[in-house]
């Protein structure tokens, strides 16, 4: 494992005839590549989906669903979701499931100007890069539950390993006197190869451009001309 | 059901044929990037800004859920 900073190679060290410095370069390298691989991301940016579409009645269990390319170092996912209940609806709870997660009962306020900020974690169970179907499923006790608005990222890493899932460098391999070897990545990253690797691997896409959800009990539905269920436009800017 | 882009000038239509929920199958649009030679960012200083759109074929549509993110 190795823990990472934001650095800046001391790069007027790096000269031409100069010996490598292991310590203010090397490591510094090693420590910057790791704080790009480690960063959150976005997957649901700020939204509120279809607010009318978005209640679920007493008893009543909703799923919502949101699609994106997930990175391969998280481990976590952190939700923050907004409920209300009704005005005047007291005793209001909602179970919030995020995935395969356990569910966590959360008490819901009544009325716009007392909407509940809820943020929850997720656990993954395997660390994947692929095309994942995110899921939320909330189910409303005591009264009804809205779903306001909801945000995903995922959760910063504080340590990388030296995987291929982490792309984490191997911090021995960076200290001053270590031998310059080319490692068979990603089985081994280290040295100048792995640190050139890793940072060729970092991925910093905006992942989560544009999400719209309502549950699917509730959906959008259209017989006729096209009709926008969008609401108001909402503007995307890719890297 | 059809997205339509507002700066970069994209109308992307999908035919949807099941009866029962399913992601459709991803399709590609180049939206607007970073222009990096000025701070906001912002090509031709406008937002590139997303709209969805559905309609029936004599039958009901029911869309639950649109997604756009970047691919790695």
């Amino acid at each position: 494992m190795t823990n990472y900073r934001r650095t800046e190679a001391t790069t007027a060290l790096i000269r031409a005839g100069y010996p490598v410095s292991a310590g203010a370069t090397w490591k510094q390298i090693e420590s910057g590549t790791d704080w790009l691989n480690a960063g959150a991301v976005v997957l649901i940016p700020g939204s509120s989906g279809n607010v009318s579409l978005s209640e679920l009645a007493a008893g009543a269990s909703g799923t919502w669903h949101w699609r994106t390319w997930t990175r391969s170092q998280a481990v976590q996912r952190v939700w923050v979701l907004q409920l209300v209940a009704r005005p005047a609806e007291f005793g209001v709870s909602c179970d919030i499931v995020a995935g395969s997660a356990a569910s966590y009962t959360v008490p819901v306020s009544d009325g716009y100007a007392l909407a509940s900020i809820v943020t929850y974690t997720e656990p993954l169970a395997a660390q994947s890069a692929a095309l994942t179907d995110l899921t939320l499923t909330l189910t409303a006790h005591g009264g009804h539950v809205k779903l306001l608005s909801v945000t995903c990222y995922e959760q910063t890493r504080a340590t990388l390993a030296a995987s291929a899932n982490d792309h984490g460098i191997d911090p021995t391999s960076m200290f001053p006197g270590a031998r310059i070897y080319a490692g068979n990545y990603p089985t081994i990253i280290g040295s100048v190869t792995g640190a050139a690797k890793a940072l060729a691997a970092a991925d910093a896409r905006r992942v989560g451009l544009f999400q719209w959800s309502v549950p699917t009990t509730n959906p959008a539905q259209r017989n006729g001309a096209y009709q926008v269920i969008t609401g108001l436009a909402q503007p995307a800017l890719a890297r | 059901m059809q997205l339509t882009t507002s700066h970069s000038g994209i109308t992307d239509v999908h035919h949807i044929t099941t009866t029962s929920y399913a992601w459709s199958t991803p399709t590609q649009i180049a939206i607007d990037c970073e222009d990096i030679t000025v701070i906001d960012g912002r090509q031709g200083s406008a937002w590139d800004e997303i709209a969805v759109s559905i309609r029936g074929n004599s039958t009901t549509i029911s869309v639950a859920a649109v997604s756009v993110f970047e691919e790695p």
